[in-house]
C-alpha cells in the first residue's frame, strides 16, 4: 500500500499547490486597488524523493510560501523621495502664503504694485508735498494720513506673518501626533512580524508596515535599518531613534513663547530646526524649515524697514519746528530696537500742526525741515539702502525664495511620480498580468485533460491480466 | 522500440505538472504519450491498482483546477466590470 499512500500524498500536495497558486492570483486580483498591496507570486518547490524497495519515488510538489514582489532599495528610495517632495511642497505652500501677504504673485514681484510699496511711496510723497506747501492744512493732514496708512500696512503684514507662524506651529504639533500614531503602528507590526514571519517576507504584514512607513515618510524625514527577525529600525534622518523592535519612541512637541520645540528618542533630544540633530524632510521638516529658516528673515526685514523709517522720521521731525513754533516731537511710536517694530509701529500724533515742517530759526511757516523729511525718501536709511530700495530687495528675496520652492517642489513631485510608477510596475497588481496567469492555468488544465484522455485509451494495453504482479 | 512509458508515472507527472501549471512539461508528456498511442513507444505493463490510483488523483486535481479557474475567471470578470467594492 506504500505506493497508494504516497500517491495520495502526492495528490494532496498537488491539489494544495494548485489551489495555492489560484488563491494567490485571486488575492492579487481582489487587492488590485488596495493601497500598498504588493503582488504575490507562488513558489513551487519539488519535494524530496524517497526510496521504496530500492526505487526512487517522487514526492510531488508544494506551493511553499508566496513571495511578495518587492524591491526594498526601490521602496526606500520612494520613501526618501516622498520625504523630500513633502518638505518641498510644504515649504512652497508656506512661502506662497507669505508672498500673498505682500501682494506678490509668481508673475509680479514689483515693489510699486504692492500695498506696502505704495504706502512707503505715498508717505514720502506727502512729505514732498508738505515741503512745497508747508502752510496748507490739507498737506499736513495728508502727512499724518499716509503715515497712519504706512503704519497700518506694516502692522497688518506683521500680524499676517505671525498668523502664518502660529498656524505652522499648530500644524507641526498636529503632524507630531500623526507621526506618533504611525510609530506605534510600525512598532506593533515589527512585533507581530518577529513572532509570525521572523525569517521571510511577511506578505500582508510587511505591506502594512511598508504602507505605514510610506505614510510616515510624508510627515518626517527618516532612515530605516533592517534588523534581526525581519525587523525594521527607524531613526530620524539625523539618527534620532524612533522605532526599534516593538518599541516606539514618540516625538514630543510644545510651543514655548510662540516657538515650536520638538524632541525625539529615549533621551528627548531637541530635534527642532537649527539644532545639531534637526528634523528634515516630510511635511514636518518643511514646516520647521519655513518656521525657522524662511520666515524669520522676512519678519526681520519687515521690522527693520518699520524701525528705520520711524527712527529716521522721528529724528528729523524732532530737529524741526512745528506749526505752533515749538520744537518737533516724534511722529511715530516705536520701540527701542527693531525687534517686533513692524507689529507695534503707530502714528504718535493726531494734530497735523505737530508735523515740524520748519527749520529752527525760520519761523513756523518755513519748509526747511519738511524738505529734509522728504529727502529721507531717497536717503539710505534702511540697511544701507533707501526705504523703497530695501523693501524692493526684501520682496525680491521673498519672490525668489518662493519661485525656487515652487521649482523645487515641481521637480521633487515629478521625481516622486516616476519612482511611484516604477514601484507600482514592480509590485502593483496588473489585471492584465493576472489575466495572463489565468490563460496559463487554462492552458495547463486543457493539456492535462488531454493527457488524461490519452492515458485512458492506453489503459487496456498497460494492464497485466493474469500475471502476478506486485505493487512497488 | 526500446523506449517504454509507464502510465502510472505519466499520470503522476501530469498531476505534478498541472499543480505547477507547467504547460511545457505537459506538452512534452503529450508528445510522448501520443507516440505511445501511435505504437511508437511501448506501454509498460503494470498493476491496475497503480494506474487507477493515479488516475483518480489526476481526476481530482483536474476537477479542482477546473472549479478554481471558473471561480477565478468570474472574480476577474466582476472585478474588471467594477461590480463590487472590495
Amino acid at each position: 500500500m506504500g505506493t497508494l499512500v504516497s500517491a495520495l500524498n502526492i495528490a494532496n500536495e498537488a491539489l494544495a499547490a494548485d489551489q495555492s497558486a489560484l488563491n494567490i492570483t485571486a488575492n492579487n486580483v481582489a487587492n488590485q486597488n488596495t493601497p500598498g498591496y504588493t503582488r504575490e507570486v507562488p513558489n513551487f518547490t519539488t519535494q524530496d524523493t524517497y526510496l521504496i524497495s530500492g526505487y526512487e519515488q517522487a514526492n510531488g510538489v508544494s506551493a511553499g510560501t508566496p513571495t511578495s514582489v518587492r524591491d526594498r532599495v526601490l521602496e526606500q528610495r520612494l520613501q526618501q523621495q516622498t520625504q523630500t517632495a513633502s518638505a518641498s511642497s510644504t515649504l512652497e505652500t508656506a512661502l506662497n502664503d507669505v508672498q500673498s501677504i505682500f501682494g506678490l504673485t509668481a508673475s509680479s514681484t514689483s515693489t510699486s504694485v504692492t500695498q506696502l510699496g505704495t504706502s512707503v511711496n505715498d508717505f514720502f510723497s506727502s512729505l514732498t508735498a508738505l515741503a512745497n506747501d508747508p502752510s496748507e492744512a490739507a498737506t499736513r493732514q495728508q502727512v499724518l494720513s499716509s503715515a497712519s496708512s504706512l503704519a497700518t500696512t506694516l502692522n497688518s503684514a506683521s500680524s499676517q506673518l505671525n498668523q502664518i507662524t502660529s498656524s505652522l506651529n499648530n500644524e507641526a504639533v498636529s503632524i507630531v501626533g500623526q507621526v506618533n500614531q504611525l510609530l506605534g503602528t510600525i512598532a506593533s507590526l515589527n512585533g507581530r512580524i518577529a513572532t509570525q514571519n521572523p525569517e521571510q517576507d511577511a506578505g500582508v504584514l510587511e505591506d502594512q508596515r511598508q504602507q505605514a512607513i510610506a505614510q510616515l515618510s510624508q510627515y518626517i524625514g527618516l532612515d530605516q535599518i533592517t534588523t534581526s527577525q525581519n525587523g525594521i529600525e527607524l531613526t530620524t534622518s539625523n539618527a534620532g531613534l524612533l522605532v526599534t523592535a516593538n518599541l516606539s519612541y514618540p516625538l514630543t512637541a510644545s510651543i514655548v513663547n510662540g516657538v515650536v520645540q520638538i524632541t525625539a528618542g529615549p533621551n528627548n533630544v531637541n530635534v527642532t530646526s537649527g539644532t545639531a540633530g534637526a528634523l528634515t524632510g516630510g511635511t514636518l521638516g518643511g514646516t520647521l524649515e519655513a518656521l525657522d529658516t524662511s520666515i524669520p528673515p522676512i519678519k526681520a526685514n519687515l521690522d527693520t524697514l518699520a524701525y528705520s523709517i520711524a527712527t529716521a522720521v522721528n529724528t528729523q521731525n524732532e530737529a524741526g519746528v512745528d506749526a505752533y513754533g515749538n520744537p518737533g516731537a516724534a511722529l511715530f511710536t516705536i520701540g527701542t530696537s527693531s525687534t517686533g517694530a513692524a507689529g507695534t509701529i503707530a502714528v504718535a500724533v493726531t494734530d497735523p500742526n505737530l508735523v515740524a515742517a520748519a527749520g529752527v530759526g525760520e519761523g513756523s511757516s518755513g519748509n526747511t525741515n519738511a524738505t529734509a523729511l522728504a529727502a529721507l525718501g531717497t536717503a539710505n536709511i534702511a540697511g544701507g539702502d533707501t526705504a523703497t530700495g530695501y523693501l524692493a530687495t526684501s520682496l525680491a528675496a521673498i519672490g525668489s525664495a518662493t519661485a525656487n520652492a515652487t521649482n523645487d517642489s515641481t521637480l521633487q513631485s515629478a521625481t516622486l511620480t516616476q519612482l511611484t510608477s516604477q514601484v507600482n510596475a514592480l509590485s502593483g497588481v496588473s489585471l492584465d498580468e493576472e489575466a495572463s496567469n489565468l490563460t496559463e492555468y487554462q492552458r495547463s488544465y486543457e493539456a492535462a485533460s488531454q493527457l488524461f484522455s490519452i492515458i485512458d485509451t492506453l489503459f487496456a494495453s498497460a494492464l497485466n491480466f493474469g500475471v502476478v504482479t506486485s505493487v512497488t | 522500440m526500446g523506449e517504454k512509458v509507464k502510465l502510472s508515472e505519466a499520470l503522476e507527472q501530469t498531476a505534478s505538472a498541472l499543480a505547477m501549471f507547467d504547460s511545457d512539461a505537459l506538452e512534452e508528456l503529450t508528445v510522448r504519450l501520443n507516440a505511445a498511442a501511435d505504437g511508437l513507444v511501448e506501454v509498460e505493463r503494470e498493476p491496475i491498482e497503480a494506474i487507477k490510483a493515479r488516475q483518480r488523483i489526476l481526476a481530482e486535481v483536474l476537477i479542482a483546477t477546473e472549479q478554481s479557474i471558473n471561480i477565478l475567471r468570474g472574480l476577474r470578470e466582476r472585478k474588471a466590470r467594477n461590480e463590487w467594492a472590495l
